[in-house]
């Protein structure tokens, strides 16, 4: 029994007597149904998925404007039709219409060279196919040959826009042409070997030399004989060009794996004579490419050569070679190079990376010649590791000179092997000389050696300046929370007065960055409250306002009634630094009552910060303060000091404050400014008070 | 020792403000001791094309190198090729500074080893490639390319010819970036999810009719490869907010950005498989630029990470953000800050380098790579990379579509996107 399908397929005719006719008639009807459907099909699919094939009402209209359009008039015509451009995507219909308008802008003979320009784009971005000839006859053009080119270029039919602009170069000039060829070579089609090879016969220089880049560009073996069969018959002039051509025949056999074939070109250009370096040193790299062993060979023959003029750019390809004993060999080969050479080899051993070439690099990492011992050690950084750090502290303890010095600390640094290696360096500190511990340290701070800050902490302590300024410029930046009592015993305890300084900056720092300041906070006065060191209390007085804090505060207090007038100083210092407004109460009775002129402009100094950071929360209360500073201000400076933080507060309240100021004459032109200021910044919310301010002071 | 709101003390804050604010200025090397100071075979000679303000920027960073030795300049406006030849001179102390209208000429000369390409961004590849074909060395500023496939070019004839080219994306060699990078990679802030970029709003340029072509301009050569069109002054002062010349803010600064995001995410050699881009383009009524104002671009890598870059607000408010499941970096472009979550990461930074107003570092490592014939940090493919990203947003946005994008074959899923990857170059340049 047969399916239904079966049933279908069976061929009503009996075997053998095949009628073509009806055939032919039945197959004519079938494509016939088959377009009519497909039309249908496509008109009911437009519908269902709502695709618009009609062109927009305003589309005539848009196209009538761009006519006419020149640089200065409105893009709105432009920008229409662009918005249609852009819907053609899967819509055939409407991409005709929309050529045709398009091409219509480009024969138009009223249209200007900018409607001209306009239409190629935008037929370069839907692809012409039915506009070619059209858009041929424009690239004959001088002034529009560059747009229809950009057009034909960008074709969905290659081949026949080659042909078409193949016809347009009898009747273009020198420009147009050159255009033409080179928009032939981006096409990149076989068939224009011919035109081309006609080209070439021509006596234009410039013409000659773009169809020889146009023949590189399609690069098949056709194109590369007539390259070569040109070379052979024409002056040296076009040497370059040839070359260029021929190294786009070479790359493109080469990506079409025809290996052979590449490397006979570039051999060819390569022993071509008087070659400049850039044009062999490409064929070079084709060659390398191309050869049977990655170019090994080549490379080493290269390296044992007189010419040195390519043993830079063959040492950068070795760490591409591919194979066993590339590092043996080409160690072999490093002492008979040059020391710059024997350099760029150490450094290109290195990126390979492997047992030779580690040992070689660590011997070279000793050489008598600087530039070779350099780029040793600067290798050891790059690929050694804990194993490595003895040799590189030996030669770190050993230099005397700065350059060399800082190489070697940068290997240090840059060593792999984590804390095993930071255990490793911080071992050097131990037999070392001041300068070397300082380097050393300095090395952990890079590596960011966390595991080595109680070694760190131990040197901080040492009486010689360097080391211990060292340690704590490293411990600033690894120490954190669980480190602040034994930093805040190193600042007591310390050796050298001289960096006292920066270990209370250092250790700012740590608390600065501390999640947990009321610790902080609790251990900086603690410590405080129990030390009769003078020089260790004016420290921890300068960590006060750092630790911020009630406590910290009342301490600072408390400090600014003591005896020493250091540690008075060093209270008010604090009290003036304090982060936030609490300080006011203080520092204003300090301000009003004095023990000396010197402390009154401290405090005023410390008030107007305090101010001029609650600027961003303006209100009258505000403003009272700052009255109060002008009013117990003893000179000008004092007053300009006031009307500058002032200037930032962006309340009427100030802007009248300011005016009030501007009666007097000293303090006019700094008043006028910091009414303009507060004017134009409350503008939007004051406008009357601005502008009746700015009125007053015209 | 008091500490300012975000946590600087003030001393810090002014020296801060102090690096960045004071512009790199040209002080004579006969006063830094330079002059005589290294033997001629180590001399690497420079010639710069394109003498403009941004080469003003950055030429004291390159004249601050004993081994550089600047002997020509290259521009189309007689005014800037006078200018730049006077501070030249007045740098070296004599007359020598040879210049041209056509870089070419300054290409052919063989004593030229390596050229400093500061143009507009319209010359940037076109430049390189015919400075690689002329074996120069090439430091060139971002972005890059103007299209896609002439980042493919440039790449591709960088390689052929063996050039050593350096990207001016010169936050590769800034320690906040490298930092930030390195934090990303060292897992601190957990997986990476999210990086955020911002640039700032551009501007939209009122039409202005054509005038005649001033004296002292070679405005065939200004255009260079871009279509033919009449002198508009407006246009030409403003060229990167036309599509034309530039590509607008997202593509002049966004590059900057995904260049690091690219090097935080180890994606140097290939890129984001999707892209989104909508924004608001200038009323055409008023206005004749066509470059975005304001906009959103989206990118997505095939391993889930998305960039996101904002192009709004004010010029000072540029970042970038890396944002993983366990915290987030930032550093902001125009104070070189970085904030962090967790804090913690902060005290993980070591001393401070330069920001990245100051490129020596980066300058540097083309000089050595120079010497070496190593690959520099922001060689081509790097520099073609992290610029497509930028272009493929916008040709998203003037396509009004999302697109998905085949890295490893440089294409669209679009076959209008596509066309967009290539922009004939007006005859004679060639690339």
């Amino acid at each position: 029994m047969k399916t239904q399908t079966e049933c279908f397929i069976v061929n009503p005719e009996p075997p053998g007597k095949f009628n073509v006719k009806g055939f032919m008639k039945k197959l004519v009807k079938s494509l016939i149904s088959i377009c009519v459907a497909l039309t249908i099909g496509f008109q009911a699919y437009c519908e269902s998925h709502k695709v618009e094939t009609d062109l927009p009402e305003n589309f005539n209209q848009a196209v009538k404007l761009v006519v006419s359009y020149q640089s200065g008039s409105s893009m709105e015509p432009l920008r229409e039709i662009e918005a249609v451009v852009v819907k053609c995507k899967g819509n055939p219909v409407l991409k005709n219409k929309v050529e045709s308008a398009l091409e219509q802008i480009i024969i138009n003979p009223l249209s200007t060279i900018e409607a001209k320009k306009f239409a190629c784009q935008q037929l370069a971005i839907i692809g012409a196919v039915n506009s070619l000839k059209s858009l041929g006859k424009l690239a004959s053009v001088e002034l529009t040959s560059g747009f229809a080119c950009m057009a034909l270029v960008n074709s969905p039919s290659p081949k026949a826009a080659s042909e078409i602009l193949a016809q347009a170069y009898r009747d273009g000039n020198l420009t147009a042409k050159i255009q033409i060829i080179n928009a032939i070579g981006n096409l990149r089609q076989p068939t224009s070997i011919p035109f081309l090879k006609q080209i070439l016969a021509e006596n234009q220089t410039q013409i000659i030399e773009s169809a020889l880049f146009a023949l590189g560009k399609i690069g098949t073996r056709e194109a590369t004989d007539a390259i070569l069969r040109f070379n052979s018959s024409k002056p040296e002039i076009y040497g370059i060009s040839v070359a260029d051509a021929l190294l786009l025949c070479a790359e493109k056999a080469a990506t079409e794996h025809r290996r052979e074939e590449a490397s006979k070109i570039y051999d060819i250009i390569f022993n071509s004579p008087n070659c400049p370096l850039h044009i062999k040193r490409a064929a070079f790299l084709g060659l390398v490419k191309t050869d049977s062993d990655g170019g090994i060979l080549r490379i080493e023959k290269t390296l044992i050569d007189r010419d040195s003029s390519l043993k830079p750019v063959a040492i950068s390809l070795i760490p591409t070679l591919k194979g066993s004993g590339i590092s043996r060999k080409f160690s072999n080969i490093l002492p008979s190079l040059s020391a710059s050479e024997q350099a760029l080899l150490v450094d290109a051993l290195a990126r390979i990376g492997d047992n030779i070439a580690l040992s070689t690099i660590q011997n070279l990492a000793i050489s008598s010649i600087p530039e070779v011992k350099f780029a040793a050690i600067t290798a050891l950084g790059n690929i050694g590791n804990e194993k490595q750090a003895g040799l590189l502290l030996k030669a770190l303890s050993e230099t005397t000179s700065p350059d060399e010095s800082r190489v070697i600390e940068t290997a240090l640094a840059s060593l792999k092997g984590g804390e095993k290696t930071d255990i490793a360096i911080a071992g050097g500190l131990q037999k070392s000389t001041p300068e070397t511990k300082a380097r050393i340290i300095n090395v952990l701070g890079r590596r960011y050696a966390t595991t080595t800050i109680p070694q760190i902490m131990r040197e901080a302590a040492s009486s010689q300046t360097a080391v211990s300024r060292a340690a704590f410029k490293v411990l600033s930046r690894m120490c954190s929370d669980r480190h602040i009592p034994a930093l805040v015993d190193g600042l007591i305890n310390l050796k050298s007065s001289q960096i006292r300084g920066e270990a209370e900056n250092a250790i700012a720092a740590v608390i600065e960055r501390s999640q947990n300041k009321k610790q902080c906070e609790s251990i900086v006065c603690e410590r405080l409250t129990n030390i009769k060191d003078i020089d260790a209390k004016v420290s921890l007085i300068n960590l006060l306002p750092v630790c911020g804090g009630k406590k910290a505060f009342e301490m600072a207090k408390l400090a600014y009634s003591d005896s020493n007038s250091n540690i008075k100083e060093a209270a008010l210092r604090a009290i003036c630094e304090w982060q936030d407004i609490s300080a006011w109460d203080c520092l204003i009775k300090i301000y009003e009552n004095p023990d000396s002129d010197s402390h009154r402009v401290l405090a005023l100094r410390g008030l107007t910060r305090i101010l001029g950071e609650e600027n961003i929360r303006p209100d009258a209360e505000l403003v009272a303060k700052y009255e109060r500073l002008i009013k117990g201000a003893k000179s000008d400076s004092d007053k300009k000091l006031v009307l500058g933080a002032l200037s930032g507060c962006h309340h009427p309240e100030a802007l009248y404050l300011a005016l009030e100021l501007v009666k007097e004459p000293t303090l006019k032109s700094e008043a006028i400014e910091a009414v303009k200021k507060i004017a134009a910044a409350i503008q939007n919310k004051y406008p009357k008070e601005a502008s009746e301010a700015l009125v007053k002071i015209k | 020792m008091v500490k300012s709101s975000n946590g600087i003390n003030r001393r810090q804050f002014l020296n801060r403000t102090a690096t960045i604010a004071i512009a790199p200025m040209i002080v004579r090397a006969s006063v830094l001791g330079l002059n005589g100071a290294i033997a001629p075979n180590e001399r690497i000679v420079f010639g710069a094309i394109g003498v403009g303000n941004r080469a003003r920027f950055i030429l004291p960073n390159f004249l601050s190198f004993k081994e550089i030795q600047f002997a020509a300049l290259s521009d189309c406006r007689a005014d800037r090729l006078k200018s730049g030849k006077e501070m030249i001179d007045n740098f070296y102390g004599n007359t020598d500074c040879k210049t041209y209208s056509d870089f070419r000429d300054l290409l052919a000369r063989k004593d030229i080893d390596a050229v400093l390409i500061a143009t507009g961004n319209r010359w940037h590849a076109l430049a390189s490639i015919y400075a690689a074909r002329a074996g120069k060395d090439i430091y060139c500023e971002k972005p890059v390319t103007l299209y896609i496939k002439e980042g493919r070019a440039l790449v591709d004839t960088c390689k052929r010819y063996g050039t050593i080219y350096q990207a001016g994306t010169q936050r590769r060699s800034t320690a906040s970036y490298k930092f930030a990078v390195e934090m990303v990679r060292q897992g601190k802030i957990g997986k990476l999810h999210t990086v955020e970029m911002q640039v700032w709003t551009g501007p939209a340029i009122p039409h202005q009719q054509a005038t005649p072509i001033p004296e002292g301009w070679n405005y065939d050569m200004w255009l260079g490869q871009t279509p033919w069109k009449p002198f508009v002054p407006a246009r030409v002062n403003n060229w990167p907010y036309f599509f034309d010349t530039g590509d607008g803010i997202m593509t002049d600064m966004g590059c900057h950005y995904t260049d690091q995001m690219q090097w935080a995410l180890g994606t140097d050699d290939t890129g984001p498989i999707e892209f989104e881009c909508s924004g608001e383009f200038p009323d055409p009524k008023k206005y004749m630029s066509d470059t975005m104002i304001t906009g959103v671009g989206k990118c997505k890598y095939a391993n889930g990470v998305v960039g996101i870059i904002y192009q709004r607000r004010g010029f000072t408010d540029r970042y970038i953000k890396y944002i993983g499941d366990e915290g987030w970096i930032q550093v902001d472009d125009e104070t070189d800050e970085i904030k962090a979550h967790p804090k913690s990461i902060l005290s993980l930074k070591s001393a401070t380098g330069s920001s990245w107003a100051n490129a020596s570092d980066h300058i540097k490592n083309l000089l050595d790579c120079i010497k070496s014939r190593k690959q520099t940090l922001c060689h081509p493919e790097v520099a073609h990379r992290a610029n497509t990203i930028c272009l493929a947003l916008t040709i998203s946005a003037r396509l009004g579509r999302k697109l998905k994008w085949d890295p490893v074959k440089e294409q669209f899923d679009d076959e209008d996107a596509n066309r967009m990857l290539y922009r004939e170059p007006r005859a004679p340049w060639k690339v």
